[in-house]
């Protein structure tokens, strides 16, 4: 048995025959060949690798996470709207006009199929899905309470009032509540964004490699195009040129690509969705603040624990009375009260500010007919407050009520189509600029055709 | 929470309330104290203070005496708070708007009802002349004294037991009603009465004389004390407490408006109704007195006994006794 030569040796030989190779032309050129595909192909591989999980990001947030996120939203203010609408239809009486009970009904069913989209969307993340199925429970006993009390309504029973009472606290219990439970699966989904935008940030690092991949592919293509000058007398070399001008192209379109999608990225979710989820929460409050008033002048006079969480409600939308002169110096650009009604204005500009200030104006018009329904209230006057709280004509609370959700809608529409299509573009030109690597191997190419034929040469 | 099952008609009430048959209750041997047991109208009896009412009370039921007929509308004492009320416009009432028979909002017609909403009514027939001259508060039963201390109302007219601990804090009309003290449990269960509660979660109105009293049941149940008493009905039906216990009225209307629930064993407490008024105000309490012995005698009582409470059985006015 012959006994190997040592391995250490073995490298170190190797290495001298490539050393020794490398110093003479045709072995040089060789060598650069390889490097040039080597490192070409790294290039390929990071570049793609980077740019395929970036938009897989990216379209997991537009698709999947932001719209669970949201979804979560609108499930809790489509719950607070079935709150809201049943209590102004027990407010109306056992012999109510259809409307708000229609409403409750409508709102329960779009609950459920929104509950339905997010389990769908949520296939295998069985936390979300646990949640979800705590939240429909929930909701199925919500809704045992309200029929409950609407029998009892129906039969002329006064216990009625303290089903719809205990139907209520349970969607709003603060830790507990169906509510309470909704704003958990935003959360939920929110730790899947921040998942989503951590893979965005190790892109960004990925980026940095590629970027180390192109200056060195630079280098070899410059080194490669002197080599020839000086040994083959030879100003310049076409491919070698073209190769090194799609490496240019190359890289500034993925640095163009990554700053447009940064930039992309910061809009959509650093304002937009922001935004977004700023109006449904300003949605949300105003429907738990109307329902609390019919709930308040249910229990005629005695509401004061439906009173103060009016307060609470429309305190956070703005934490001081709202009067004229303040929306005029907010339109005006000069916002001097604080909540959420003036982190919306403080936050939008152009168009988007006069559909805040339109949103200001109508809770504006809602606080200012609140103050006669209570003032009513509060005279005894119990009958003319709820009829002024139920009625749909202008003046009357229905119907300012429908004017400031019908504005917050418009605004939502408006700054949801925004987030769309910025994040669309991103994702759409992340897809083009993975199309774009394939430069990669025509760079590989051009080189090789640059210097196969000097290599030719002295095989010849 | 499942399986709930609500009324679909009004269930029979449950005919098992006596009435007056429990003369001796908790607050004392109404028979023996030696009061005045009927109203003698007296043309010029002095004002006691309030601080008169602080002297020991050992029968919650005796309150003012009238001290006189009741005055025309119109005719009314210059200085007394009832001439302050006529001159307001408005009699102000703390009801309730829960309490089936008593006092209850109506959901069918938006209107408020009940026994104790017409006694209110003819408060305002005897101050203005007719009973359109009110506003009416609701209260929670355990607001009454505070409004009346407050003086947020003039009355409270809200099946509100008189008891000494109350008298410290309000004044009361006569009596005009006796109720007593029950239990209410599920159609399924085997309790009898409160004897069989021990260490279980009994419910009531917070702040009220029946929540005291099953504090103090030598059978140690453990008192659940809720805003509205109706909450508590509520509460037996979702399984969070093992029974009810309050007044025999209150269980009766829960009873009609819940197939699934029973009233079980005997009273165990007398809870006399009376108006209460602000402890300030006992020249109105011996006005509201009058307006009450009118009613008795000229047959308001019993026509309002037979429109609201005939479902309990046949009823006669309590026997008004007085402390001068």
């Amino acid at each position: 048995m012959i006994a190997s030569p040592p391995i250490g040796r073995s490298l170190r030989d190797r290495v001298d025959v490539a050393r020794r190779r490398s110093r003479t032309t045709p072995g040089h050129l060789q060598m650069l060949v390889t490097l040039i595909a080597a490192t070409a192909g790294a290039v390929f591989v990071v570049g793609t690798g980077t740019l395929v999980v970036a938009q897989r990001s990216v379209a997991g947030v537009r698709h999947a996470t932001v719209p669970a996120i949201v979804g979560a939203q609108r499930i809790h203010a489509t719950l607070a709207d079935a709150d809201r609408a049943e209590a102004n239809a027990f407010l109306s009486g056992a012999t109510e006009a259809a409307g708000p009970h229609h409403q409750y009904t409508k709102d329960i069913a779009d609950a459920m199929r929104q509950l339905e989209v997010a389990a769908e969307q949520a296939a295998g993340d069985a936390a979300v899905g646990r949640q979800i199925q705590a939240i429909s429970v929930q909701i199925t006993d919500y809704t045992s309470l309200v029929d409950i009390a609407r029998a009892d309504n129906e039969q002329g029973y006064p216990v009625g009032a303290a089903y719809l009472r205990q139907a209520s606290e349970m969607m709003h219990r603060p830790t507990d509540g169906i509510l309470a439970k909704v704003d958990e699966l935003g959360d939920l989904d929110a730790q899947d964004l921040t998942a989503e935008n951590t893979t965005l940030i190790v892109t960004v690092g990925m980026l940095v490699l590629y970027a180390a991949g192109a200056i060195t592919l630079f280098a070899l293509l410059v080194h490669s195009q002197r080599f020839l000058r000086q040994r083959f007398r030879r100003r310049r070399n076409g491919r070698l040129l073209g190769a090194t001008a799609l490496l240019i192209l190359l890289s500034a379109t993925v640095a163009g690509e990554g700053v447009f999608t940064a930039q992309a990225l910061a809009m959509a979710e650093g304002q937009d969705y922001g935004r977004l989820l700023n109006l449904w929460h300003i949605r949300s409050l105003v429907y738990d603040a109307n329902g609390n008033e019919s709930l308040s002048l249910i229990a005629r006079g005695n509401g004061d624990a439906f009173d103060r969480a009016f307060l609470s409600n429309v305190g956070r939308l703005a934490d001081r009375p709202m009067t004229d002169v303040l929306v005029d110096q907010a339109a005006a650009g000069n916002v001097r009260f604080n909540g959420l009604l003036a982190d919306e204005l403080n936050n939008s500009s152009g168009s988007e500010r006069d559909a805040a200030v339109d949103i200001l104006r109508a809770f504006r018009r809602f606080m200012g007919v609140d103050a006669t329904v209570r003032a009513r209230s509060q005279q005894g006057d119990h009958d003319s407050a709820s009829r002024l709280a139920l009625g749909a004509q202008a003046g009357q609370l229905g119907n300012a009520f429908a004017m400031l959700d019908g504005a917050l809608g418009r605004c939502i529409t408006s700054v949801q189509d925004q987030f769309d299509r910025t994040i669309e573009l991103a994702e759409y030109s992340l897809l083009g600029v993975i199309g774009l690597q394939l430069i990669a191997l025509a760079i590989v190419w051009a080189a090789y055709r640059g210097l196969k034929p000097r290599i030719d040469e002295y095989r010849a | 929470m499942t399986g709930w099952r609500r009324p679909i008609g009004v269930a029979a009430l449950a005919l098992t309330v006596g009435l007056g048959g429990t003369a001796c209750g908790l607050f004392g041997p109404s028979a023996s104290t030696g009061l005045s047991p009927a109203p003698t109208p007296t043309a010029s009896v002095p004002v006691p203070s309030p601080a008169a009412s602080a002297a020991p009370c050992t029968d919650a039921t005796a309150s003012y005496r009238p001290q006189g007929p009741v005055p025309r509308a119109g005719d009314l004492t210059n200085g007394s708070y009832v001439q302050t009320i006529y001159n307001r416009g408005r009699l102000i009432a703390g009801i309730a708007q829960d309490t089936l028979m008593f006092g209850y909002l109506n959901p069918l017609d938006n209107q408020l009802e009940g026994f104790d909403i017409d006694l209110v009514r003819q408060l305002s027939q005897a101050i203005f002349g007719d009973d359109l001259h009110v506003e009416y508060r609701v209260i929670t039963p355990g607001q009454a004294a505070q409004v009346l201390r407050d003086g947020s109302v003039d009355v409270v007219v809200r099946t509100l037991p008189m008891t000494c601990s109350r008298w410290q804090q309000i004044a009361f009309s006569s009596e005009y009603y006796e109720a007593g003290q029950r239990v209410m449990v599920p159609k399924a269960s085997t309790v009898q009465g409160i004897g069989d509660l021990g260490k279980k979660k009994v419910c009531a109105a917070a702040g009220t004389a029946a929540m005291e009293n099953i504090a103090a049941a030598s059978s140690h149940p453990k008192p659940v004390g809720l805003t509205d008493q109706t909450d508590c009905l509520v509460q037996l039906e979702l399984g969070n407490v093992d029974a009810i216990s309050m007044d025999d009225v209150i269980l009766n209307g829960f009873a009609a408006q819940d197939p699934n629930v029973k009233v079980v064993g005997p009273r165990f407490a007398t809870l006399p109704y009376g108006i209460g008024i602000g402890p300030t105000h006992v020249d109105f309490v011996r006005y509201v007195n009058a307006v009450l012995d009118e009613i008795r005698t000229n047959g308001t009582w019993a026509t309002l006994y037979n429109r609201w409470l005939s479902e309990l059985g046949s009823g006669t006015p309590p026997v008004p006794r007085y402390r001068d």
